[in-house]
């Protein structure tokens, strides 16, 4: 029914402002009308603007396969045409050969660095090697030594690391004088076929 | 579009005595301070109104007077005459918050009116007693402490004013079938000191009386009553 406007202050000074009008029922309705068309709108305009997304994201999607389905048949196509080139067939062979050959070589490296490593681990005492050769699994080595008891050690100590001596050796040089490091001195020249040792398993 | 929003709304003063029906548009805010509202006067042909409370002009005549006057303005603001009305003084704490203050009030009206409270237009004021206590001392049964913040709380009186709710239908359908819209219903004397006070604070030395045309069928206060209602119908 009815409602305060304003409180009057210390003796009723202000404009009195009845209003026997149910107004603000009238008004409270209005507005709770207007919320209600807000409320309307706002559903309607979300649910318009989602299915507009929506539509368009199906739109841009469905675009998107049929350019990738395009893209997917023009490498099909030129992978036809390619398989029908002499020259591509060669270079895949080539390239298989490399691949295949890549593994190798990497096994062999692996390989060559483990005989380093092992003929690095035994001190050549009395012994001066000249060439180290690796071929065909097998180490030849060419050198000096100052005495056969040198030479028998240090083919001792390559024996205890792995190395065997072939069977059919060269026979044991007389001693003979040349220059090394600015000095005259007289020593035996070798030459020593090894057996390389068994791979060994990384820990 | 913008220029019928910032236009100013226009109400339409309606003021109905024994002869006749007296009809006054508020002034436009560029005149507002330095002239009369526009006014028109329709006079009963037939036969003069007894009682304008318990008889109703024909609808038609205030559409005939609206039509002559030239007057666009649809909002209507209705004095209510002083018999009709039934004035109560309560007091109410300063505590309560408007729900609570009306529910208050409505429980208060209710067995004080003569007809059901569901029948009646009801609306009130506050206003706050000067140098009175909010509680009386002799009603002291709280803690000292309690009993002092009461007694520093204001005291609030609550003037209500209350109608039948069949007077002010009816009243409103006289205007519908007008082609009017009643917003505003307020008693004769609020609308006649809001002329007071306009005319107080007017520099034109013309509002100080009513037109001499006026004075042959209107009161000075039905002037007053009459301009006040052009002033307030434009407030909610």
């Amino acid at each position: 029914m009815g409602c305060a406007r304003w409180f009057i202050v210390g003796g009723g000074q202000a404009m009195s402002d009845f209003n026997l009008l149910p107004w603000r029922e009238q008004l409270r309705h209005s507005r709770i009308r207007s919320w209600q068309w807000g409320c309307v709108l706002s559903s309607v305009a979300t649910v318009s603007v989602v299915y507009g997304l929506d539509r368009a994201w199906d739109g841009w999607l469905a675009e998107q396969h049929a350019q990738q389905q395009q893209a997917e048949q023009t490498m099909a196509l030129w992978q036809g045409e390619l398989k029908s080139d002499a020259e591509w067939q060669a270079r895949t062979r080539l390239a298989q050969q490399v691949q295949h050959d890549w593994v190798q070589l990497r096994q062999q490296q692996t390989r060559a660095w483990q005989v380093m490593q092992q003929w690095l681990s035994v001190p050549p005492l009395g012994v001066q090697i000249e060439r180290v050769m690796w071929r065909d699994q097998q180490c030849q080595v060419s050198g000096w030594a100052l005495s056969a008891g040198h030479w028998q050690n240090w083919q001792t100590a390559l024996a205890v690391a792995g190395f065997s001596p072939q069977a059919e050796q060269s026979p044991w040089a007389e001693a003979q004088w040349r220059q090394a490091d600015e000095l005259s001195v007289k020593q035996h020249p070798f030459q020593l076929t090894l057996t390389l040792p068994a791979l060994l398993a990384k820990p | 579009m913008f220029s019928k929003r910032l236009r100013q709304p226009l109400g339409l003063g309606i003021l109905i005595n024994q002869r006749g029906l007296a009809l006054a548009q508020t002034p436009t805010s560029n005149d507002a301070k330095q002239s009369l509202p526009a006014w028109h006067w329709q006079a009963f042909s037939a036969h003069p109104l007894l009682s304008f409370t318990s008889e109703w002009p024909e609808p038609h005549c205030l559409r005939w007077a609206r039509q002559r006057s030239g007057f666009s303005a649809q909002s209507v603001a209705m004095a209510l005459p002083p018999d009709k009305l039934l004035r109560f003084t309560f007091n109410v704490s300063s505590s309560m918050g408007p729900r609570q203050l009306r529910a208050h009030l409505q429980a208060q009206l209710a067995p004080v009116l003569p007809w059901p409270i569901h029948e009646a237009l009801w609306d009130y004021q506050l206003s706050q007693q000067p140098d009175s206590p909010g509680i009386p001392a002799t009603t002291v049964t709280h803690p000292a402490w309690l009993h002092a913040a009461m007694q520093a709380q204001p005291a609030w009186q609550a003037e209500v004013l209350a109608l039948p709710k069949s007077w002010a239908q009816a009243c409103e359908q006289w205007c519908r079938q007008a082609g009017l819209r009643l917003v505003r219903l307020e008693p004769e004397w609020q609308a006649s000191m809001r002329w007071q006070q306009f005319v107080q604070n007017s520099k034109a030395a013309v509002l100080q009386e009513p037109p001499v045309e006026a004075s042959d069928v209107l009161s000075e206060n039905e002037w007053a009553v009459l301009g006040g209602l052009s002033l307030g119908v434009v407030k909610p």
